[in-house]
């Protein structure tokens, strides 16, 4: 029986940019979808969270409503272990830490489910590394887009205007 | 690279998914499941393994996980042992959109003289409309060949739909 992993999609982040859409990467061909997202930094000396994950639909559309539910269980090398949990919110946090090149950066791998099914929600597990001038940090995450929609893309999306991303990489596989 | 094994794709009530087709040619296999809904409410998706077809209902399965809640900081760990099965879920619903996600890797499974490793990972639109997940692991506490795996549900629930596939890691 055939199946694999496929390669979709490889983009790299270029110049500097608070949002980086990722579109039209899924299909009828898929359910599950791997993201790999590795490298990121940001512009500025920061400590601080990257928000997360937007997703785009079909009229490629980024949803910045508070449709997203995410919990992620926070581990620190420091020994501190955390949950952070939030409903209603305009994103979904897949434990994201970064910095300025010099100081860190975050890798990861997110696993999306049913995105281009219109007739069910969006789901995510996520998985993340990364180290800013302040900790290192792992986590593992679960979100919902609760909105029957078909997705057809998603957003890397940073609020804080002087933190741009200046560098990363994103590959995208469909599970088949 | 992954390599598919076996699939089934509920669409019409069932008491339980079998996927076989584990061998020796894959020392890990992956297994995924999406848009799996149960019949009834707070119900649990849970795995057992196959020994030469013939599934094992005995005590012989250990699990632990934490859960995460997006409406709450509470962790419910949990960790038990010489159950019957596998957890793999929790608070399974029948509402709009209430729907179980995830993956579980299987480790050592076509070692005759080890027990079968599992972890697991799943995104969960919970009864009551929750977003959860549970993260963890289990064993399969028997020193065999397992050849393939049941997820079914033992307190009277049927599997509704869902998609199950079963993915060898090409060595």
């Amino acid at each position: 029986m055939a199946g694999n992993l496929e390669f979709i999609h490889q983009e790299q982040v270029q110049g500097t940019a608070l949002t980086i859409n990722i579109e039209n990467v899924f299909s009828d061909k898929y359910d599950i979808y791997k993201v790999v997202y590795s490298g990121f930094v940001q512009s500025t000396n920061v400590s601080n969270g990257i928000e997360g994950f937007r997703f785009i639909n079909a009229s490629n559309s980024v949803n910045t409503g508070n449709n997203y539910a995410y919990a992620v269980r926070n581990m620190l090398s420091s020994g501190t272990i955390s949950i952070s949990p939030s409903t209603a919110q305009s994103y979904i946090w897949i434990g994201m830490i970064t910095d300025r090149v010099e100081d860190g950066s975050t890798s990861g791998v997110a696993y999306i489910y049913n995105p281009y099914n219109s007739s069910t929600y969006t789901f995510v597990n996520s998985q993340a590394s990364g180290k800013n001038s302040s900790e290192k940090r792992f986590s593992k995450g679960m979100g919902v887009y609760q909105v029957a929609e078909r997705v057809t893309g998603f957003q890397i999306v940073e609020t804080n205007s002087s933190r741009s991303f200046t560098h990363g990489t994103i590959t995208v596989y469909g599970v088949k | 690279m992954l390599i598919k094994i076996n699939q089934e794709i509920v669409s019409s009530s069932t008491s339980y998914v079998e996927l076989t087709g584990m061998t020796n040619a894959y020392d890990v296999y992956l297994l995924t499941f999406n848009n799996v809904t149960l019949s009834v409410d707070e119900r649990d998706l849970r795995l057992r393994f196959l020994e030469s077809g013939t599934v094992n209902e005995t005590a012989n399965y250990d699990y632990a996980y934490n859960v995460m809640d997006a409406s709450s900081n509470s962790e419910d760990p949990v960790g038990t042992s010489n159950q019957t099965s596998i957890d793999l879920t929790l608070n399974t619903g029948t509402g709009t959109s209430e729907m179980v996600n995830g993956f579980v890797y299987i480790f050592m499974s076509q070692i005759s003289s080890q027990f079968t490793y599992t972890t697991m990972e799943t995104s969960i639109y919970a009864h009551t409309a929750r977003g959860r997940g549970i993260h963890g692991g289990g064993v399969f506490t028997q020193q065999s060949t397992v050849n393939g795996l049941r997820l079914l549900n033992l307190s009277g629930a049927n599997i509704l739909t869902g998609s199950f596939k079963l993915y060898g890691l090409k060595k």
